[in-house]
């Protein structure tokens, strides 16, 4: 079996799901090469001189004539080479919905070439809008014939039951699916990198998976619809693949690529106490990771949690902040305060570490002077702006099955359109329109006043779709 | 391994029936032709026909069989009430849909009484010529879509 991943995720590391998924495949008695094709493709398209036109097909799916070639040509070259291997199966995953337009032409060059060979997709990145809702495409490539399987939701199970002949599995082409249990989380295989070329990354880079879920209930998430329940690997078991992974690939800088990685405060206590401890021990090997973090309430502890957390090599906590109304936050179901949020930072300057807040402008509830209060509170707090680097987003969204698609009427929002952020507020005047205007002006705010701020590209697309559907 | 240019292309179409007569439609490519062959589903003509062609490929759609004397039905005051018509609902190259530009922006028809009309509602009797001059799919749908 090939394994793959596809463009387009802009990473500084290779996605690790067909790593994680090789040994699932051999287990199950396959052979299995797992391609980095995300990377190999972002590593080509970075250089091409028509980059920006490239990408954006990732996006939009628009050709014109300056790349059509080099995409024909891509695809074909990409499948004809999977197709050389031979496979019995061809699995595609899917990060995020910028990869659906190379799934949909990869699978289909794939079944034109050898259409013996069995082609299942999987990865949030199939379904419409993330993890709930419908799944037009991988139903459409299913129906057409293009894919035989689409897997949805923890993959990991169903791809072995259905490389073992039992292709009735939840998840597999059925909108429901099965959660994997903390236990079947443990005893996942850990994932295996040999057919991977670090070479094309500056840095050595790897990804860990701790967690599946949240412990948070937010208004607005629809992550936490599809992982009702927060689930866990142990702290031993996380340290000792670091551990064994160092040693195969002499990398020593992880990134975690769950929800959260201090969901469960014991468990964290412990993972950053071995790797502080293993850090002390080993100056010249030590680690250093980042991930999904949380800031909770300060209590006694918590600069000894800090100080953990700094000896652990923590390097950059992405904190879903979302928003510096400490009343919006409340709102949404974050429940910490503003004095809080000043400890927390007050802690990773005192470490050098580095913190990415990512923000969601626009609440159901949010009004002109709460922009006001974001841009004082960011006048306030330039001493942090070493600290602290923003990602203001591209405005709200309601999301299919959400708390907030649950609850729109009681919280005054009526959709204007199919895409998520095409919704109003009457009694606010918030309108998509407003709330691109807020996000412009935070993001101009905070670089004028030096903040690092990174402007997602799907953020834009977002924008430019809205005012597009408007026109 | 097959061919990767082989593909086909398919259409839904609708009928209107007159005297229990409907539109003949003929697909064709080259020497690869086929006869659509209305169905009746719950009181309607429908047909689903897929031609297996080889890209670059020009694919004809040949409708005729309406006598226009006989087979349009007008009311009192000269208005249409029942028509010999075939309308196209759907169109995918390979399964993949080209409703946009074929459906809603329409094709174009010669007619047997030379005229030309762009249209997925087709009351004469013509011929829609669809080049399709590009060596594979991938090719050819954004070369439509992009048009």
């Amino acid at each position: 079996m090939v394994v793959l991943s596809v463009p387009w995720t802009e990473t500084t590391f290779a996605i690790m799901a067909p790593a994680a998924l090789k040994p699932v495949v051999e287990k199950a008695g396959l052979s299995c090469l797992a391609i980095d094709l995300n990377g190999d493709i972002v590593n080509l398209v970075n250089s091409h001189p028509n980059r920006e036109e490239i990408i954006s097909f990732f996006f939009d799916g628009y050709v014109n004539k300056n790349i059509e070639s080099w995409l024909n040509d891509m695809f074909i070259s990409a499948a004809s080479q999977i197709v050389s291997y031979k496979p019995k199966y061809v699995g595609i995953s899917v990060f995020s919905y910028l990869g659906q337009h190379s799934m949909k032409w990869l699978a289909y060059f794939i079944r034109k070439l050898d259409p013996t060979i069995k082609i299942i997709i999987g990865g949030p990145g199939c379904l419409q809008h993330n993890f709930t809702g419908p799944a037009p495409l991988a139903e459409e490539l299913v129906t057409n014939g293009i894919v035989d399987y689409h897997i949805r939701g923890d993959g990991e199970h169903a791809l072995f039951e259905l490389l073992t002949g039992n292709d009735d599995y939840s998840g597999i082409n059925d909108p429901t699916w099965k959660e994997l249990n903390r236990e079947e989380l443990s005893l996942l295989p850990i994932p295996d990198y040999t057919d991977y070329d670090f070479s094309i990354y500056n840095k050595k880079i790897l990804g860990i998976m701790g967690s599946r879920g949240c412990v948070r209930k937010c208004k607005f998430c629809d992550y936490i619809e599809n992982w009702k329940n927060f689930t866990w690997r142990t702290a031993d078991h996380v340290f000792s693949e670091m551990i064994e992974q160092n040693k195969k690939y002499n990398i020593r800088t992880f990134k975690f690529q769950d929800a959260l990685t201090n969901g469960n405060l014991k468990e964290f206590h412990r993972f950053t106490s071995l790797l502080s401890e293993y850090n002390r021990a080993n100056p010249d090997n030590s680690f250093s990771w980042s991930g999904y973090y949380i800031f909770r309430e300060r209590i006694p502890t918590s600069e000894r949690d800090w100080e953990l957390v700094a000896g652990s090599g923590a390097e950059i906590l992405i904190v879903g902040i979302e928003n510096l109304n400490e009343h919006i936050r409340y709102h949404m179901g974050k429940k910490f305060s503003n004095a809080s949020i000043d400890f927390h930072l007050e802690q990773a300057q005192k470490y050098g570490i580095k913190i990415n807040f990512l923000a969601l402008v626009g609440w159901v509830n949010e009004v002109r002077k709460d922009i006001d209060y974001t841009k004082k509170w960011l006048d306030e707090h330039v001493r942090f702006k070493d600290v602290i680097t923003f990602q203001w987003g591209g405005s709200l969204g309601i999301f299919t099955n959400t708390y907030l698609d649950r609850h729109k009427d009681e919280l005054g929002i009526t959709m204007i359109g199919s895409n998520p952020q095409a919704w109003i507020n009457k009694e606010t005047g918030s309108t998509p329109e407003v709330r691109a205007e807020w996000v412009t002006e935070l993001n101009n705010h905070s670089k004028a006043l030096g903040y690092t701020v990174h402007e997602r590209l799907d953020n834009h697309f977002i924008l430019e779709t809205l005012m597009n559907a408007k026109n | 391994m097959q061919k990767i240019n082989h593909c086909f292309i398919e259409f839904d179409l609708e009928f209107g029936c007159i005297n229990n007569k409907l539109m003949t439609v003929t697909l064709s490519s080259g020497d690869n032709v086929t006869q659509v062959q209305p169905e009746l589903v719950d009181g309607q003509y429908l047909s689903k026909s897929r031609l297996y062609i080889d890209l670059p490929a020009v694919v004809k759609l040949r409708f005729s069989g309406k006598d226009h004397n006989t087979d349009v039905i007008f009311d009192q005051d000269g208005k249409i009430t029942q028509d010999m018509y075939v309308k196209i609902l759907r169109v995918n190259l390979d399964g993949f849909n080209l409703n946009e530009k074929f459906i809603h922006q329409g094709l174009t028809i010669d007619t047997t009484d030379g005229q030309s009309w762009t249209t997925s509602y087709i009351g004469f009797n013509g011929e829609i010529l669809l080049d399709l001059s590009e060596p594979n799919v991938f090719l050819q749908y954004y070369s439509i879509l992009n048009r």
